[in-house]
């Protein structure tokens, strides 16, 4: 079977100031991976490693700099309804009720407005948010907002899920009780799943496959599969037997890079450019938008 | 809900009750001040009060508030009908908005009252000329502020919207343009009460005419006891604007009230 998502020799980097100058920061360099249909993988690796990035590239917000990535066998993926977007920050538009915000991507696509309002009301009932279509994001608590994030991802009725740490701005409660939902949605209705993070525990739980990602320049360093049987909420899997060994594995990988990735990997240093400031924390940003 | 409703309700009442003992407290200072300085200095309280009621009664408020009102309805309306759409596209269109902002900073950093003698010199002493005036004041901070209103729309959501597969005009007319409405407002509010300025202004340095001009003839004249009526006019219906706009900012930006 061919892969949904297909990823070869990905290389993205991006000019960040120093001084006077211009550094060229190499974020990935040479990834390659690949997701089967309804596939649910978990890509893990030390901050600041372009997992983000990734995400983006994989969704056509930005353009790679070499390599390429094909999606159903077409390269250039575009942002569209095939692909659906959970950020971290929930990103709500905050002058739209929760009805609003899930419909608001069936809007863009031009979804008859009543199958539009027909599918919010299934997927905010989903996400069991019923009652609460007339809220405003502001009047929700984080894990609220991020289900209304996952209604509105879901609404599209997405091939392919991207979620970017969707969980890691939560408390740890509600963190792991959206988990545990996520599982049953995604038992119900599978499909195709790439969603990042750096916590050991939700990739063990989630995934069927976990890659591995090194510092910067990142790539695939390691792929584990996951053994446990699934559905996965229906027993402890913490209790089971490969668990520790895995999540010792993956934590002994993952405090190996941080350490020989050193203050700041990935740098090429231009000829006119000073030298890099030590320890400074670079966060990917959004492509030039006029 | 209801516990909300009524801890607003609460609230409310007792902003109140302070404002009506603020106003208490300064029509106090008022009248001690205006006996102590004397008639000729300083009115009474209940003078002003009389000299309200006879002006209303003979006519002289609502003629000056008619030549007024006129002038300042159509520069806001003009000020409003040009500068929103304006800062709308340059906000949208990144090229018209890199050319012409320079130029709009250059204009909102001049002080333009400087111009008013330029204005009389193109278009007279009429309403024209006062029209000009207004507009000249009240246009800038609409543009300025509905521009950067567009141009601050949050990164992060027109990047959730382009990953939804938004189109630029998409981005535009959903995100934009609502992230906007808060400062289009501001730049309204703004307007509109610099317009007051601009309509006073108008009148006392062109042919005399409405409040600005009653207040200058009242003034010149030291009839005191009607000074202050079409001053206190032109306060209430400052406040009765900006108080309308804050109303419909309320009922246009509804998700605001939950953010505290």
């Amino acid at each position: 079977m061919a892969p949904k998502v297909l990823v070869r020799d990905l290389s993205k980097s991006f000019p960040l100031r120093q001084g006077k100058g211009f550094i060229t920061l190499n974020v990935i360099e040479d990834l390659s991976m690949s997701v089967d249909e309804n596939e649910f993988v978990v890509i893990i690796g030390p901050s600041g490693s372009g997992k983000t990035t990734l995400l983006k590239l994989i969704d056509g917000l930005i353009p790679p700099d070499s390599g390429e990535i094909l999606i159903d066998g077409t390269r250039h993926p575009k942002p569209g309804p095939k692909l659906g977007f959970v950020f971290q920050s929930f990103r709500l538009m905050p002058w739209k009720t929760v009805m609003g915000n899930v419909m608001f991507p069936l809007k863009l696509n031009h979804i008859d407005k009543r199958v539009a309002s027909e599918r919010a009301v299934k997927y905010i009932t989903e996400v069991g948010l019923t009652g609460f279509e007339n809220s405003y994001p502001s009047e929700l608590s984080g894990g609220m907002q991020q289900r209304v994030g996952l209604a509105r991802a879901m609404a599209l009725e997405p091939e392919i899920m991207l979620m970017d740490e969707p969980f890691g701005s939560l408390d740890a409660q509600t963190s792991e009780l959206l988990q545990v939902e996520l599982l049953k949605l995604w038992q119900f209705k599978k499909n195709t799943v790439i969603f990042v993070t750096h916590n050991l525990d939700e990739a063990l739980l989630l995934a069927d496959r976990i890659l591995l990602i090194g510092a910067r320049p990142s790539r695939v360093e390691e792929e584990i599969k996951v053994p446990f049987r699934r559905p996965r909420w229906t027993y402890d899997v913490r209790s089971e037997l490969e668990y520790p060994v895995l999540r010792r594995h993956l934590w002994t990988r993952l405090r190996e890079m941080v350490s020989k990735s050193g203050t700041f990997p990935g740098v090429n240093v231009a000829p006119t450019a000073t030298a890099p400031l030590a320890g400074e924390e670079w966060t990917p940003r959004l492509a030039e938008r006029s | 809900m209801s516990a909300k409703d009524t801890v607003g309700i609460k609230r409310r009442r007792v902003a109140w009750a302070t404002r009506i003992v603020i106003l208490a407290a300064l029509v106090a200072i008022w009248q001690f001040a205006a006996v102590s300085l004397g008639p000729l200095f300083l009115p009474q309280p209940l003078s002003v009060v009389y000299a309200t009621i006879a002006l209303f009664g003979n006519g002289t408020i609502e003629v000056a508030l008619e030549q007024s009102m006129t002038v300042y309805l159509i520069a806001f309306g003009t000020s409003l009908a040009i500068g929103i759409p304006l800062g709308l596209v340059m906000g949208g269109i990144k090229a018209v908005g890199d050319a012409v902002d320079s130029f709009i900073n250059l204009f909102n950093s001049m002080p333009r009252i400087a111009l008013i003698p330029l204005m009389v010199a193109w278009f007279g002493l009429g309403v024209t000329a006062k029209i000009a005036i207004v507009i000249l004041l009240a246009f800038f901070p609409i543009v300025i502020n509905t521009y950067n209103g567009v141009l601050n729309t949050d990164k992060d959501l027109l990047e959730a919207a382009t990953s939804f597969g938004a189109s630029r005009g998409q981005l535009f007319t959903q995100v934009m343009l609502r992230a906007a409405l808060s400062n289009i407002i501001t730049g309204v509010r703004l307007g509109a009460s610099v317009g007051i300025l601009g309509v006073v202004v108008a009148e006392l340095f062109t042919a005399i005419s409405g409040l600005g001009g009653l207040i200058v003839n009242y003034g010149n004249t030291f009839q005191l006891n009607d000074y202050f009526v079409p001053v206190l006019v032109l306060s209430a219906i400052g406040v009765t604007i900006s108080e309308g706009l804050k109303y419909v900012e309320r009922r246009l930006t509804p998700w605001k009230q939950f953010q505290r």
